[in-house]
């Protein structure tokens, strides 16, 4: 048995195995993320079943560029980061703060509170700031796009034929 | 106590797998994902996680993200570390610079990338490298086959649990959604019609999520025998291909988590044994 085999043979790491793996249950058991206590639970929820969805795209003066012509990390880094920000800049403050609040708000020192709060969260700058970021990802991946470009949010029906809206709602124009 | 394990050829597969790790940084940088290329991004993303918020309480994403030579001095030590790996197996200072790089790399990418992703062999399987000695690197190995067996099996566990095994209809829908940015665009192809056909046959769909979870929960197996390790390998392949095609999750970085299921003994002992003839 492996686990009989790390207690003879290395004694310090069938320890440290143990205690990782009774925090590894903990922490599924509290249902926490805390990397590198991974809790594998991806699209383990039943999922309802949705008429159309929102998407982002980058609309060109003629087309639109399909999101999957980007590599997976790209898409990741453009369209997640984007859809992150449209909720950061939706909510009156940023969306983190609830949280650290409920963990330690009451058990520091304001002063440290304060910093810890300044260290998880974004500030308006940088909110501010994230057009011109994006833009400046998007042409460093693709520098042959020649003509002007918008990050436009729209809906996609799931029904078919899985048709476009109509309209779509600009975000910010993807400027050079 | 006296043991009779055989085991594993470290320097052999330290360079399979080094050689492996530089191949995913190579895709990184051909898909402008290393630190130096993202840019300079400005919104942070630490999560609920714990350990993300350790490190952005420390300042690392946020100093490492912000500044570019910093972030292209990073990316050279990573890859040189990398490199080094290849050529000189026997050593622990690189292995540990590797390590760190990889692990620094993750939490920077996902922070600036505005989610945590699950894609994270490329962080587990340098780990047993730590160890130089071969009898302690044989332990850290299994040890990573193990965890690696766990994470698939409470995968499964977790879809049973809370009930997308059970649900009529929960693959077509995560088809549909995962695919709803691609589906205006693809009107032909083998591959959208086989996403549409998922899309719009909910039954049959279903029938590919239960057995996904079966996959899943096969590597329970990986706990009792060795001697299953090429199915499960196999299995586990299928799953990745299955999602790579319906619902356009690459596995590239996840890829290293294949190693500790390969048979190493077989492929060290066939390198000796044309090593030998030469």
């Amino acid at each position: 048995m492996f686990i009989k085999r790390l207690f003879y043979e290395w004694r310090v790491l069938f320890w440290m195995v143990l205690v990782l793996i009774l925090a590894q249950l903990f922490f599924m058991y509290k249902g926490i993320e805390n990397v590198p206590f991974f809790l594998y639970h991806m699209y383990a929820q039943p999922h309802g079943h949705k008429d159309s969805a929102t998407v982002l795209l980058v609309k060109t003066e003629n087309s639109y560029i399909n999101n999957k012509t980007f590599s997976n990390r790209q898409e990741e880094l453009l369209f997640n980061a984007a859809g992150y920000w449209l909720s950061l800049k939706s909510s009156a403050r940023d969306t983190i703060l609830p949280v650290v609040e409920s963990r330690f708000k009451s058990r520091m020192p304001a002063a440290m509170y304060a910093r810890m709060e300044q260290q998880l969260s974004n500030s308006s700058a940088a909110i501010d700031s994230f057009p011109a970021w994006w833009s400046r990802y998007f042409y460093s991946i693709r520098p042959q796009t020649k003509e002007p470009a918008w990050l436009v949010q729209t809906r996609v029906s799931l029904n078919p034929p899985y048709s476009k809206s109509p309209q779509d709602s600009i975000l910010f124009t993807i400027s050079r | 106590m006296t043991t009779s394990h055989t085991y594993y050829p470290r320097s052999f597969i330290a360079r399979i797998i080094f050689c492996w790790l530089f191949v995913i940084l190579l895709y990184f940088f051909a898909t402008g994902s290393l630190l130096s290329q993202m840019q300079l991004p400005v919104t942070i993303y630490p999560g609920s996680d714990n350990s993300f918020w350790l490190m952005h309480i420390l300042n690392v994403p946020q100093f490492l993200l912000r500044h570019y030579l910093v972030a292209l001095l990073f990316d050279i030590v990573l890859t040189s570390s990398c490199i080094i790996c290849i050529f000189v197996p026997q050593q622990r200072f690189f292995t540990w610079i590797t390590v760190i790089g990889v692990w620094v790399l993750y939490f920077c990418y996902c922070t600036a990338a505005g989610k945590h992703y699950a894609q994270i062999g490329y962080l587990l399987t340098p780990i047993a490298f730590l160890a130089v000695k071969e009898a302690k690197f044989s332990l850290l190995w299994e040890l990573l086959r193990y965890w690696v067996c766990f994470l698939y099996v409470s995968a499964g566990l977790y879809k049973l649990y809370y009930g997308g095994f059970a649900d009529g209809a929960t693959m077509s829908n995560i088809v549909a959604q995962s695919n709803a940015d691609w589906l205006p665009f693809a009107h032909s192809g083998w591959q959208s019609s086989s996403i549409r056909y998922f899309i719009e046959n909910p039954g049959f769909a279903q029938w590919f999520y239960r057995a996904a979870t079966l996959f899943d929960l096969a590597l329970i197996i990986g706990f009792f025998t060795k001697k299953a390790d090429k199915w499960l390998l196999l299995g586990l392949l299928s799953f990745h291909v299955g999602n790579y095609f319906l619902l356009h999750i690459s596995f590239v970085e996840q890829s290293l988590i294949f190693a500790p299921l390969m048979p190493w003994h077989k492929w060290a002992n066939y390198f000796q044994s044309i090593k030998g003839n030469d």
